[in-house]
């Protein structure tokens, strides 16, 4: 037996499971997420969200000490969790995994998927440099064109003057991560992670720290050429370029999320023996086909960005 | 289920959403309340050399009488723009609109131009402009 073999094998036998990547997985992502809850805490102790909030974000970085590892260990552990989360999901819905779960289970993975975005979009905002003030003024704005609700719910996510940082910091230190607690809590207990799992997210997650260094923030009043948002927003900054903020920003945005929700509902539909199986057996295809295709021309579109630009 | 049972579910379910919309109207007034406030940004004499100035989100152009104020927020989805002295143009870095001089649109994906501010000149030679937060 070589000796990799033999480290998969000591922790499946610790998380009492086998090893695939299907149950590694979350667990990985698990252990990632209490890593970055940690150094969250620990990180609070010195962010303040009023004033000059990326001074404050440059000492806890280059001043306090060991603030550059706390900082870098959130990052990482916070971005990988988001990742595993999606690759969970994605692996759930290629092995159309989503047929045999109770549609409220579904309901809780896309909406905790879509919680963690939002605290990794908030948690951008939160660097206080250019590129989270504008990130943070975009929201804003962008929710202002939804009609009627618009001005009510930019101003549910985004303060301003003063205290411009504090709704994003609420929900990202609080709103969010209780909500994604909630809907994770099924899981929790189940998915504990083995010590195996949790030493691996922690060796990955300090070797990252130690060895890559921070992004350079810009500051605020400094001039740059292109400001660009967090990597799952290229796509979505990109396509603003040329569009109305309204359609690109929420609706579609929004539709791709009710598509991803409904197809539980129309697998069980075209499972049962109806005079419409057939019917709803071609929707749901063409639905599996149509997230599908969407997914990857935003993939695409990520990747376009982070080459050349948004 | 019987009419009886469904008028009384029907009714129940139409006061507890009536509830929770009275409380959750005063709830988000209260929760999205903003207090209309302006910041006033000075141009001292030493700040009015050139014949555009920028300084905290507002850029002063031109001269003399013909002195104006433009707010530097872009008016697609408001990031701040930058001015190139090489085409004399502001340019927004986050999705491109282009404007001139004036902040008149000339390109990208705004519908208009950038915001005129009201500005004051002191008896002192400063420019004191009033910006909304």
């Amino acid at each position: 037996m070589n000796e990799r073999s033999s480290v998969v094998n000591r922790i499946a036998k610790g998380a009492g499971i086998a090893v695939t990547f299907s149950t590694a997985m979350p667990r990985l992502g698990l252990a990632s997420l209490f890593i970055c809850l940690l150094s969250g805490i620990i990180l609070s102790f010195y962010y303040r969200p009023f004033g000059n909030v990326f001074q404050n974000v440059e000492e806890i970085t280059s001043l306090v000490p060991y603030g550059w590892f706390f900082r870098q260990i959130h990052y990482i552990t916070g971005q990988a969790f988001v990742f595993l989360m999606l690759f969970h999901t994605v692996d759930h819905f290629v092995r159309r995994r989503h047929r045999m779960y109770p549609a409220g289970e579904w309901t809780g993975l896309v909406t905790a998927l879509i919680a963690c975005f939002l605290t990794l979009f908030t948690g951008f905002i939160l660097k206080g440099d250019k590129e989270g003030l504008f990130a943070g003024t975009i929201l804003l704005n962008m929710l202002d064109t939804i009609p009627m609700a618009g001005k009510w719910l930019s101003r549910i996510f985004v303060g301003s003057g003063d205290a411009f940082f504090f709704l994003p910091y609420l929900h990202h230190c609080l709103f969010l991560p209780v909500i994604t607690a909630y809907l994770i809590r099924g899981h929790v207990s189940a998915w504990l992670p083995g010590k195996g799992f949790a030493a691996v997210a922690f060796v990955a997650a300090g070797t990252y720290a130690i060895l890559v260094d921070p992004f350079m923030d810009i500051p605020p009043e400094a001039q740059a050429q292109i400001v660009t948002g967090p990597w799952f927003f290229l796509g979505i900054q990109t396509l603003l370029k040329s569009w109305n903020p309204f359609y690109v920003g929420i609706l579609l945005p929004c539709v791709f999320v009710v598509l991803v929700l409904i197809i539980p509902a129309v697998s069980r539909f075209s499972g049962r023996e109806s005079r419409f199986k057939a019917k709803s057996g071609i929707a749901e295809k063409g639905l599996y086909w149509a997230i599908l295709a969407a997914s990857g021309a935003y993939l695409i579109l990520i990747v376009k960005a982070l080459v050349n630009g948004p | 289920m019987k009419r009886r049972e469904f008028l009384k579910k029907w009714m129940s379910s139409t006061l507890y959403a009536a509830g929770a919309a009275a409380l959750a109207y005063p709830a988000l007034s209260f929760m999205t309340f903003r207090r209309a406030k302006t910041r006033e940004v000075v141009f001292g004499q030493n700040d009015q050399g050139a014949d555009i100035n920028h300084k905290e989100g507002v850029y002063l152009i031109g001269t003399g009488d013909k002195i104006r104020a433009l707010s530097a927020k872009c008016t697609h989805l408001g990031c701040l723009v930058n001015y190139n002295p090489l085409t004399r143009r502001f340019e927004c870095p986050c999705h491109g609109s282009v404007y001139d001089i004036t902040g008149k649109k000339l390109k990208g994906p705004t519908t208009r131009g950038l915001d005129e501010l009201p500005l004051t000149k002191n008896s002192d030679g400063s420019i004191t402009v009033k910006v909304e937060i």
